[in-house]
């Protein structure tokens, strides 16, 4: 294999890090120097260029803004609800994975169902056992009574308060203790007599 | 605004700074995802679905590579994934020409340049995967080779041997093409 075709070869393999510019200061020089006198690396390297710059040419691929601006709105959640909600969802569990918003969303329907079968059920009747503990008297509220009730209580109050109740009380009480003591003497003394007998003193 | 400033906002949920971002790339990573889909159709869901991920991973981003860099990663690390779910339209990617849109200033440049189109979607079919996906990935992102070659997890060496089959097999078929 003679020098050029060697050459060639070598240049094949580094053509496009020499197109970037990727190899060393001193294999970027190298290169440039037998590209210059070496006419079938130069065909090499002009038809290599020609190729990629005829793709860049024909390479114009237009999204169109409203698409565009439509599937960014979509990236960044900026529309839909039902998006935003995954997005939160996903963003919590720290996953990417689409399928556990899926799963999410199944364990929050059984929940709803949950709450709606149990206020929709028969519970027992809560009414009976309050009239267990609380006497008809109170549930059967009557206003007049109670308010009767209460006129009363205040008036004894007051009364209570009042000293010449309170002296009238302690009198009655007296008196009434009074009565019982004078009877309970009068009752010893017919026992006396009846136990001396017909005797005289 | 730099782009570093641009990713920073993004990183506290700036939607409009993501937008400006992307904005600059748009066409490139577009294009890339058109080439490797074969359909408006497949590029516009593969460009969501790598959005989403750019958009996710910005908190990720700590600049240790160039963002295009990055963003290429991502989106034909995307693309690979769906096609491993569609295997049967892997090889088999009919470029829809038809939606192809040219902004050219003549009509007479509209007619060589959809030309060259055809001539090239002819010329790209005879690529294989592999040679395809770093010929596109290069044209599309500028990423160098060694850039290539982390993104698509192959060894340097590999990946310079892809391009230069696909370069070679590309000239090939336009002088056969050309000469009919």
């Amino acid at each position: 294999m003679n020098t050029d075709n060697k050459l060639l070869l070598e240049f094949e393999k580094e053509i496009w890090l020499y197109i970037d510019k990727d190899l060393s200061e001193e294999r970027i020089q190298f290169w440039t120097n037998a590209i210059s006198k070496n006419i079938e690396l130069q065909n090499l390297l002009e038809s290599t260029n020609s190729i990629t710059d005829l793709y860049n040419e024909v390479s114009d691929y237009n999204l169109g803004n409203e698409i565009f601006d439509k599937i960014i709105d979509k990236a960044i959640g900026k529309k839909g609800l039902l998006f935003k909600i995954k997005n939160y969802f996903l963003h919590l569990l720290d996953q990417g994975e689409e399928h556990l918003f899926g799963k999410v969303a199944f364990a929050s329907f059984l929940i709803i169902c949950a709450i709606v079968v149990s206020l929709v059920s028969n519970k027992p009747n809560s009414v009976k056992s309050v009239t267990n503990v609380v006497k008809s008297e109170i549930l059967e509220w009557d206003p007049e009574t109670v308010d009767n009730q209460i006129k009363k209580i205040e008036t004894l109050l007051l009364l209570a308060k009042n000293d010449k109740y309170k002296k009238y009380y302690i009198n009655k009480i007296a008196s009434n203790q009074w009565d019982r003591n004078t009877y309970g003497i009068e009752n010893r003394i017919e026992k006396i007599k009846n136990d001396l007998g017909n005797n005289e003193f | 605004m730099t782009e570093t400033e641009l990713i920073e906002n993004c990183k506290s949920g700036d939607g409009e700074a993501f937008r400006n971002l992307l904005n600059v790339y748009q066409k490139q990573l577009f294009g890339y995802l058109w080439r490797l889909g074969g359909s408006q159709y497949a590029a516009e869901e593969l460009f969501q679905e790598t959005t989403i991920k750019i958009w996710k991973g910005l908190k990720n981003y700590n600049g240790s590579n160039k963002f295009s860099s990055w963003i290429f990663t991502i989106a034909h690390n995307t693309a690979i994934d769906s096609f491993r779910k569609k295997r049967n339209n892997t090889n088999e990617t009919e470029i829809d020409e038809n939606t192809l849109v040219i902004s050219t200033e003549t009509p007479d440049q509209n007619i060589i340049k959809n030309e060259n189109i055809t001539l090239l979607n002819r010329a790209m079919k005879n690529l294989n995967e592999k040679q395809k996906e770093v010929f596109l990935l290069r044209q599309h992102s500028g990423m160098k080779f060694k850039e290539i070659a982390k993104a698509t997890d192959q060894p340097l060496n590999t990946v310079l041997s892809h391009m230069n089959y696909a370069v070679k097999k590309l000239r090939k078929e336009l002088e056969v093409i050309n000469e009919h």
